[in-house]
């Protein structure tokens, strides 16, 4: 309780207050324009997050991630283009609400959804978080190893794709992040002899190049239109007495839902919103509404994907370990602040910790207030002439990268990853896992390194630990379970023909 | 031009491939003291087999094949943002932001439609200089100006 109330002190501030205000704000901005993402996002306001306090700057970052599960339904609802991926499902029954009318039901019951979802979310958090770095104290090297693992196996599985092409897209990332001064012997790998490649690839150029430079150049390629958008008056954002019926159950549902699938790896609010929608037509007493505008296929997805955001930070703050690419990059900006996140945070920066879960609430509060009576504002950015939003991102992007090393070589490396991003979005593979392995590859290295020096080379130090030895257990059945699985299936077809 | 399933596969082999022989002189120490070549040597693996994976299903048409190449003009508007950020990398250092940030600017507008010239270059310059501006002196990132602005 005491920490809760010490982290209103620190969210209270007017810099911290700004900080989640306007990460809200910039993350509903961005959720509601498709393409770019809450991590591209994150990306680009990474440089500039390094001048800030680190509590600051992490209230400012994680504003944008949980600020576009708002913005990201506004345009899923209103012209069936959503923001961002983990809105996708909203569309589907959202947008047939509102072409029968009802449009600001379903506005007001997402953004009352994910306020709801949020604050249950930060409550979680808040609960979660201590338990976990209590258990976490006693990880060591080879915990730090498993878990890195079974992390790199999961997300590869979770996010779609097949088995070789997740190996081939992680193991990239991995060698993107052996670039440079091995911190051990000092050796300078795959450097060519170029003294700035000794300090490694950065991080933002590879995100804002897999993710924004790559948006932007399919965006330059399809050039589509404007959509049509519909209008919606404020007198008609309150939902019925009906409506909230059958709304608020699949709000908790959905919450709850969210917040457990958030603390996997992978692409957890993507998950929890289909995860959410699947449930709620289950349990629905009206399952033939769904797909023609049923207000729990709006309630449920909306409110699991701002709960599952949540559950995704507590492996990163308790842990250290990001399980997706948003959380990868706030890793990265609390590392540039000096902040190691894992175990020790919270005693060691307890503004950090507390400041950030009070800003969370504070920052669900003042999105819900802002979100409803600014939806004309939001939606009139669609009316943005694209190449003139095109050029503005672009430019913030190109100086957003320079202005982390003042180096061109970033700016290389950001239309290299670019090119890379786009084939990887031409060929529908995933670029989270690679951003992941980025951050990962160096905790990895490390933790293999270390371990086997502490065991003065004995492999079986990963076993004889039985945290370590259940992790890469976890991360075995996941690699050969769906192959066993597979032949299981065809065995038994082939016993039984028909 | 070739299913582009099998080429990524080929190309990233070849990757794999340069990224070990280029690894390949680090030393790897011993099991007790891992060098820096050991990483490099298990990542090289992964990337080799994940390469030669996906040529396998390509070449057994696991993939759906209905993911074009790049072709029209829709190729080149992409080409041009690409090659015009590429320029912005090479040349920044020597002509400066607001200039290079004007002709990234210009380039893209252009290509992606903005039909009138005058108009174009209205908000090119607008840009370039806005943001020299706001990066460069509000918020203190420290941009080459090419030619002095003070």
């Amino acid at each position: 309780m005491e920490g809760i109330v010490y982290g209103f002190s620190v969210a209270l501030t007017g810099s911290n207050l700004l900080a989640a205000l306007g990460g809200g704000l910039i993350g509903t901005f961005v959720g509601v324009l498709p393409g770019l993402g809450p991590a591209g996002a994150i990306a680009l306001l990474l440089p500039v997050s390094i001048g800030l306090r680190p509590e600051t700057a992490l209230i400012l970052l994680a504003g944008i991630y949980y600020g576009a599960m708002y913005g990201g339904s506004t345009t899923s609802i209103l012209v069936n283009v959503p923001g961002e991926a983990a809105s996708v499902v909203t569309a589907i029954d959202g947008y047939q609400m509102a072409r029968r009318g009802r449009a600001g039901s379903a506005l007001a019951v997402a953004a009352v959804g994910s306020f709801v979802a949020g604050t249950m979310g930060v409550a979680g958090l808040m609960l979660f978080t201590p338990l976990l770095v209590d258990f976490a104290l006693a990880f060591g090297p080879p915990e730090y190893f498993a878990i890195a693992v079974a992390g790199l196996v999961a997300l590869s599985l979770i996010s779609g794709g097949s088995f070789w092409q997740a190996l081939f897209i992680v193991a990239v990332g991995l060698g993107l992040s052996s670039v440079g001064m091995d911190p051990v012997s000092g050796l300078a790998r795959y450097c060519f002899g170029s003294v700035q490649l000794t300090q490694g690839i950065e991080l933002v150029p590879v995100a804002m190049g897999l993710f924004g430079m790559a948006e932007v150049l399919l965006v330059a390629e399809e050039a589509g239109g404007l959509p049509h958008l519909t209008a919606v008056r404020w007198r008609e954002l309150f939902p019925t007495k009906a409506e909230w019926r059958r709304a608020f159950p699949a709000i908790l549902r959905g919450a709850g839902l969210g917040f457990f699938i958030g603390l996997i790896p992978g692409p957890s609010a993507t998950l929890s919103s289909f995860t959410s929608y699947n449930l709620e037509r289950r349990l629905s007493k009206h399952p033939q509404e769904f797909g023609l505008g049923a207000i729990e296929g709006v309630a449920g997805p909306e409110s699991a994907n701002n709960a599952a955001t949540c559950g995704h930070m507590v492996p990163l703050l308790a842990l250290g370990i990001p399980f997706g690419p948003a959380v990868a990059l706030l890793l990265a900006a609390l590392m540039m602040q000096g902040v190691q996140p894992g175990p020790l945070m919270i005693q060691e920066r307890p503004e950090v910790f507390w400041g950030f879960v009070a800003s969370m609430y504070i920052g669900n509060v003042v999105l819900l207030i802002l979100n409803l009576p600014l939806v004309g504002m939001w939606v009139s950015l669609l009316r943005i002439p694209q190449p003139i939003l095109l050029v503005s991102i672009l430019v913030f992007m190109l100086v957003g990268t320079y202005s982390v090393n003042n180096s061109a070589l970033d700016l290389i490396v950001l239309v290299v990853m670019g090119v890379v991003g786009y084939a990887l979005k031409k060929l529908k593979f995933d670029a989270a896992p690679m951003v992941v392995a980025v951050v990962l590859g160096p905790i990895l290295e490390k933790s293999l390194r270390t371990s086997l020096f502490m065991s003065r080379g004995d492999l079986l130090i990963f076993i004889q630990r039985p945290i370590s030895a259940l992790l890469l257990l976890s991360a075995l059945i996941m690699l050969v379970g769906p192959f066993v699985w597979a032949a299981a299936a065809s065995a038994a077809g082939r016993r039984n023909p028909e | 031009m070739g299913n582009p399933y099998t080429v990524t596969a080929a190309v990233g082999s070849l990757l794999a491939i340069g990224y070990l022989i280029a690894g390949w002189g680090y030393p790897w120490g011993k099991l007790a003291e891992p060098g820096p070549g050991v990483y490099p040597l298990a990542v090289g693996i992964l990337m080799l087999a994940g390469a030669v994976g996906l040529g396998l299903e390509a070449s057994l048409r696991r993939f759906r094949m209905d993911t074009p190449w790049p072709a029209g003009a829709g190729r080149w508007r992409a080409l041009a943002v690409l090659v015009s950020c590429l320029g912005y990398a090479l040349f920044l250092p020597y002509i400066g932001h607001p200039v290079a940030g004007t002709l990234v600017s210009l380039i893209v507008l252009r290509v992606m439609g903005l039909p009138r010239w005058p108009l174009a270059i209205c908000i090119a310059i607008a840009v370039g200089l806005g943001s020299y501006y706001l990066f460069g002196r509000i918020l203190d990132v420290p941009l080459p100006a090419g030619f002095r602005l003070d």
